[in-house]
């Protein structure tokens, strides 16, 4: 009985190693094209495709990236593109709903759909404490997470994405660029249209 | 269940809340993709005999009823409490007859009425903040002509 808990990570890890790599890809079209869908037309054409990216995050109650390891976590798996792969990045929603983190974060809590746009530029060293403490109420983390991270996005999305009803997934687009209000509109809409094959990889994925 | 097809509906979704700081940053909070019905349909449903409408969204669940009152049934989503039906008890109407014909208009009249009493009192034990319900009735509101109509009230 003791080992059950630590079975199912392990089962999932299993699942996710083996999964075909068709399966991943058809995943990471999806997302491209919801990227494309807000950034690859004026005013954002040409930019880099890393200023802009949509990561999906995955709520579960493992994560071996932060202690303790059994909670509730939003846990990155999947973003858009080839760039800026590397998602440590876990943010934790405990069911006291207080203390849940990041945009992520807070469209888990809400339900709602959530945008942020023009915040300050927190990638660089000269990034006032007045800015840090903006930044960090804006978008629902410590002032110490800003000064560690550094976030380069200026603006966020947060859609919460039901499976039964049920809240298991959250897709949060950021950007570089301060005013993204008509990209993340954009996203917003073509959501919608593209959620069908989006679901069932949602449900199918290890 | 029913058998008519769906009208497809397209709702932009509302804004629930903005908040401006004083440097220009802007936190809002829309309705999420999931909460917005994409179609709604109405029909008789001859194993009840009730008249049902249903919403469809983005994602599937199974409903709870919760009776509102001796006339309306509210479906609710098991998990979401999303707003997915609403089953009118026609034949507690008492509605008018000429000859043997039911007079339709009356009826859709009794069945506009008896929703929009029992929305009211649920809108009020149930406040923003939780579930979306306003979009969802406003949703049945715009649709309710092509909905109630005189075949699909009577189950013809």
């Amino acid at each position: 009985m003791v080992v059950i808990p630590f079975l199912i990570p392990l089962v999932n890890l299993v699942k996710r190693k083996i999964a075909l790599p068709w399966f991943k890809e058809a995943q990471h079209e999806v997302l491209d094209l919801l990227r494309d869908a807000g950034f690859s037309r004026s005013p954002y054409k040409g930019t880099p495709l890393d200023h802009h990216r949509i990561t999906l995050f995955r709520y579960q109650r493992f994560c071996w990236k932060r202690w303790p390891f059994f909670d509730a976590f939003l846990v990155p798996k999947l973003r858009s593109n080839h760039l800026t792969q590397k998602m440590d990045v876990v943010f934790r929603c405990p069911d006291t709903g207080e203390s849940v983190e990041g945009i992520a974060g807070r469209a888990f809590r809400t339900g709602d759909t959530v945008s942020v746009v023009g915040l300050p530029d927190a990638s660089s060293g000269d990034i006032s404490e007045s800015d840090i403490q903006e930044y960090a109420d804006s978008t629902f983390v410590s002032a110490d997470w800003v000064r560690e991270n550094q976030p380069h996005a200026r603006s966020y999305m947060g859609i919460p994405i039901r499976i039964g009803g049920r809240i298991s997934w959250v897709l949060v687009v950021d950007s570089r660029e301060a005013n993204s209000e008509v990209a993340l509109n954009r996203i917003a809409k073509r959501y919608s249209i593209l959620f069908n094959p989006f679901m069932r990889f949602l449900e199918n994925m290890p | 269940m029913t058998d008519t097809p769906w009208i497809k509906v397209s709702v932009v979704p509302k804004v629930l809340k903005e908040e401006h700081s004083a440097r220009g940053v802007l936190v809002s909070y829309h309705v999420a993709p999931h909460d917005v019905p994409k179609a709604v349909r109405g029909g008789y449903d001859k194993s009840t005999d009730h008249f049902v409408i249903e919403l469809r969204y983005l994602d599937c669940e199974s409903f709870k009823s919760q009776k509102l009152d001796e006339y309306v049934t509210l479906r609710l989503g098991e998990n979401s409490k999303r707003l997915l039906g609403i089953e009118l008890n026609i034949k507690k109407f008492g509605v008018s007859r000429v000859g043997f014909m039911i007079d339709s208009e009356s009826l859709k009249e009794r069945a506009i009425e008896k929703l929009d009493n029992a929305v009211r009192e649920f809108e009020k034990h149930n406040s923003p903040g939780g579930v979306q319900y306003g979009t969802a009735f406003q949703v049945v509101k715009n649709e309710q002509d092509k909905l109630m109509t005189e075949s699909a009230l009577v189950g013809a």
